[in-house]
């Protein structure tokens, strides 16, 4: 660089040199070479460095990279943008640069970070040659400091929010987790609840300060109704209530101190009440977890048991005392003629002992076998359909012969009385009837049997004029080994069975047994059984379908049969009017056009002209117009073809009367659905019967009945199977179902069927009277 | 001549025992029943009494309990005829005061037995 010479006129030119070293910005000028030719002096304060010891040197030299710093770029970046100025003849800016700066070695050494912008800029002589560069920059560094303070500082924020975030989240995932153990905690509890309060036995737990920490719903129940305890009582308020009722409170009152007193005791009572009625008392530690919570007891009413166990005993002893007399009769006696010498006449006299003590013990083994069968449920009856007064008849021949001194006389019907029954059971009935007047009338006199019918029932009665039963035994009469006793029959024998297995066979044929007796004049027995009046088809609604086309009739036929209408065709006009006319169907189903004389129209309008057939539904059928005419001349409905069978079956239900209901029998055996119908027949019900669980659901489905009698053993899909899928219809839920069975059920049975059937009635144990005003009941 | 008064509501057992007792030389009396038996025990003061413990109306023990009391057929001795053979009757015939016990099916030659035993014979 040349400097001029100052002119002394013109004012002091500035000393450029002076003035660029002392510029406030940071300035270094270097040659194309990079190579440093002048430097100012805050250049140098910022850079920590000498102007004696850079001028002159290679820029590189002065500043190399921080070796430490490995990733360091600020020397290559400033050669790329030094040699960009050198290349382009033009300043280039350069991003903020990170480049440490050598420490001097009296203040420690090392290398400080600084971050730098720099602005390198050429200078150009006038012949746009390269002179030098200047190499402006700006120490950053305390901003950007700042600024990865700042984002430190963010950053810790951030982390700050993000953790806060996560625990909250973590706080209510945990929540959420709590809530769902309180959740299946609660539930445990209430199926706990619920399964002790479903449960028979009352459970009851008891801390070690009598304190009930838990009690079911049975336990509150048996505690009022076995010992009166108000509800809400503590335990000491218990012990009077239960002192004062139990027959011995001694016993009761040890065994309460034995458990007080051994913390370990597990034991039980069994308690009989003044009452008559007996429970037991069951108690055991209960520990959970270690921990000791208390004693829990148990209190089961035997009462039922107890009862069954003393029948059975007393049974036992009346079998045994009933066996033993003839045995000590046939064993004394032979022993008698074995052992000592009788005349021919006494010897006899003992043999002939021998000889009815034997038939009396055998006809007493053969009624007591008899009867243990009916009851447990082993019999079965083969049911036919017969002629009652055939039966009586046939009976009564086998007795006319037995006395000399009776006159049997029969009242019968002119008409076969045609019957349900177990033709020998029956007969068994008879003969123990007339044996049995004949026997308690020794005087003889005047045995009558008469039938009668009378509806739906028929009536057989055998009357005596013997001794007549007392009074006051009169109610014992069908009880087992229950014989009159007298002075007058004292000498008749018997077994005491007979009665009670009449009364077992009649009420298994759905009838009924009964007497009525003076004492000294004679009694009357009579049972009453139920009786076919009508065919099957009887019990069933009629339809009359009108139509001549026979495929379209048969269609007919097969929409309406499953819901057990009884459905007649007939195949002209003139046909139609014949058979309405005389025997009116419960509805009409009319097609229009008709081979013949008469059309549709012309039927519906002498059908609605004839009194008789007037008030009989017309449904048209119709493949044609004409709603608005079939409503003028009166018809019921009007379906046009094609129409479904739900179609027809819905417009059929809706316009035939129902009655005072429709029955379903359910069944698979014949001849207990026959026994039901003809049980149920003649009280205005309508009366459908099924085979099958199948057919049943088929049948409810295409006409739901008002009520339904179930059997539960059938083959494939069973009773229980049939309230399943009738509890899943919305539309059979509601139908009342009387459930007939002859097994015996497990408790869990009885209490489902019990949710959802009516009644539950045993094949061999109800009567014919039971079963009506069941279904009557059912019916509403 | 001893008198035995028999009870049993079944004649073939009465019917038996007067087979067994008659030949030798004993006097029967036969009751039906409880009251009828106390009645005779009263008038014709039996050597013994053959009681039928089950019979409809009065029991057999109720009867002996009866007869216990009379201070005239306090000490008559008493057997208890009865086809049960539960101990718990035995014991309840013998607390009420019965002094043998036959039960049935008995044989004739037990029953001569018991009752020549209990007269002393």
């Amino acid at each position: 660089m040349s400097v001029s010479p100052l002119k002394d006129d013109s004012p002091a030119e500035p000393d450029f040199r002076a003035l660029f070293e002392a510029a406030p910005g940071l300035y270094l000028v270097l040659d194309p070479t990079f190579r440093i030719v002048a430097v100012n002096d805050a250049y140098l304060a910022a850079t920590m460095t000498r102007r004696e010891e850079i001028l002159g040197r290679d820029l590189f030299d002065v500043f190399p990279d921080n070796p430490d710093d490995v990733g360091a770029t600020g020397a290559a970046n400033l050669r790329a943008s030094l040699q960009r100025v050198v290349d382009r003849r033009a300043p280039d800016t350069m991003a903020v640069q990170k480049y440490d700066i050598q420490r001097p070695a009296d203040e420690g050494g090392g290398f400080e970070v600084r971050y730098w912008s720099p602005v390198n800029s050429p200078v150009l002589d006038e012949r746009d040659r390269l002179t030098c560069i200047i190499h402006r920059v700006e120490d950053v560094t305390e901003f950007v400091k700042l600024e990865e303070l700042g984002t430190e500082r963010e950053a810790v924020a951030n982390e700050l929010r993000e953790r806060t975030a996560k625990m909250e989240a973590e706080i209510v995932a945990r929540s959420v987790e709590l809530h769902e153990a309180n959740e299946q905690l609660r539930r445990q509890d209430a199926i706990t609840t619920a399964v002790l309060d479903a449960t028979l036995d009352g459970v009851t737990l008891v801390d070690m300060n009598g304190d009930v920490l838990l009690a079911n719903a049975a336990q509150q129940r048996l505690l009022a109704d076995l010992f009166e305890v108000p509800p809400g009582s503590s335990v000491d308020e218990h012990l009077p209530h239960v002192l004062e009722r139990v027959t011995d409170p001694e016993r009761f009152l040890a065994f309460a101190s034995t458990f007080t007193n051994d913390a370990e005791f597990e034991g039980s009572l069994d308690v009989d009440l003044r009452s008559g009625r007996s429970y037991m008392l069951y108690t055991a530690p209960v520990s959970a977890e270690g921990d000791f919570l208390g004693r829990v007891f148990v209190i089961r009413e035997t009462t039922a048991e107890r009862d069954a166990e003393r029948l059975k005993d007393e049974l036992v002893a009346t079998v045994s005392h009933e066996l033993r007399t003839p045995l000590a009769g046939i064993m004394g006696f032979a022993e008698l003629l074995t052992e000592r010498d009788y005349d021919e006449q006494t010897r006899n006299r003992h043999l002939r002992t021998i000889r009815r003590e034997a038939t009396r013990l055998t006809s007493l083994v053969n009624d007591f076998l008899d009867l243990q069968r009916i009851e447990s449920g082993g019999f079965k009856l083969s049911l036919e359909p017969y002629d009652l007064a055939e039966l009586v008849r046939e009976a009564a021949q086998l007795y006319s012969a037995q006395s000399a001194v009776h006159e049997l006389v029969l009242e019968l019907p002119d008409e076969p009385i045609r019957a349900l029954v177990d033709r020998d059971r029956i007969a068994q009935v008879l003969g123990n009837l007339l044996s049995n007047a004949i026997k308690y009338s020794p005087g003889g006199g005047r045995v009558e049997v008469r039938l009668e019918a009378a509806g739906t029932s028929a009536c057989i009665a055998v009357s005596d004029n013997g001794f007549g039963i007392p009074i006051d035994q009169q109610p014992r009469m069908f009880t087992k080994f229950f014989r009159a006793d007298s002075s007058d029959t004292r000498e008749i024998g018997g077994t005491g069975l007979g009665l009670a297995l009449c009364k077992e066979i009649v009420e298994a044929h759905g009838g009924h047994i009964e007497f009525t007796s003076i004492e000294g004049e004679g009694s009357t027995f009579w049972f009453e059984l139920p009786v076919s009046t009508r065919g099957r088809d009887g019990h069933k609604r009629r339809v009359l379908v009108v139509e001549d086309d026979p495929v379209a009739a048969e269609l007919l036929v097969e929409y309406l049969a499953p819901a057990d209408y009884a459905v007649e065709v007939a195949r002209s006009g003139a046909e139609a009017l014949t058979r309405a006319a005389a025997d009116p169907p419960a509805l009409i189903c009319l097609d229009i056009k008709l081979d013949g004389e008469l059309d549709g129209w012309r039927v519906l309008v002498q059908l609605k002209a004839n009194p008789v057939t007037e008030p009989i539904p017309v449904v048209i059928c119709t493949a044609g117009n004409g709603r608005g005419e079939a409503s003028a001349l009166g018809a019921a409905d009007f379906l046009a073809k094609p129409f479904s069978a739900e179609q027809l079956r819905t417009a059929v239900a809706r316009l035939v009367p129902d009655g005072r209901g429709s029955v379903l029998v359910v069944d698979d055996d014949e001849s207990v659905r026959s026994l039901v119908i003809q049980t149920l027949d003649g009280n205005g019900l309508e009366l459908r019967e099924a085979a099958d669980g199948d057919e049943a659901l088929a049948k409810i489905a295409a006409r739901p009945p008002d009520a339904i009698v179930l059997d539960l053993m059938m083959p494939t899909v069973d009773g229980f199977e049939v309230l399943e899928r009738m509890h899943a219809d919305a539309t059979t839920r509601a139908i009342p179902v009387v459930v007939l069975t002859a097994r015996r059920l497990t408790s869990a049975e009885r209490a489902n069927l019990r949710r959802r059937a009516v009644a539950l009635l045993e094949k061999n144990h109800y009567s014919g009277d039971e079963l009506r005003a069941l279904v009557e009941l059912a019916l509403g | 001549m001893t008198t035995v008064l028999v009870c049993d509501d079944e004649p073939v057992l009465r019917g038996l025992i007067r087979a067994t007792l008659d030949a030798d030389g004993h006097s029967l009396v036969e009751a039906e029943d409880g009251e009828q038996a106390l009645q005779l025990a009263r008038s014709v003061r039996p050597d013994i009494i053959l009681l039928d413990l089950m019979m409809p109306g009065r029991t057999g023990i109720e009867v002996l309990e009866e007869l216990r009391r009379d201070p005239q057929l306090g000490t008559t001795p008493v057997v208890m005829l009865t086809a049960r053979a539960q101990a718990a009757d035995r014991d309840a015939a013998e607390r009420a005061g019965a002094d043998g016990f036959l039960p049935k099916p008995f044989s004739p030659r037990e029953l001569v037995r018991v009752v020549e035993e209990l007269l002393g014979e």
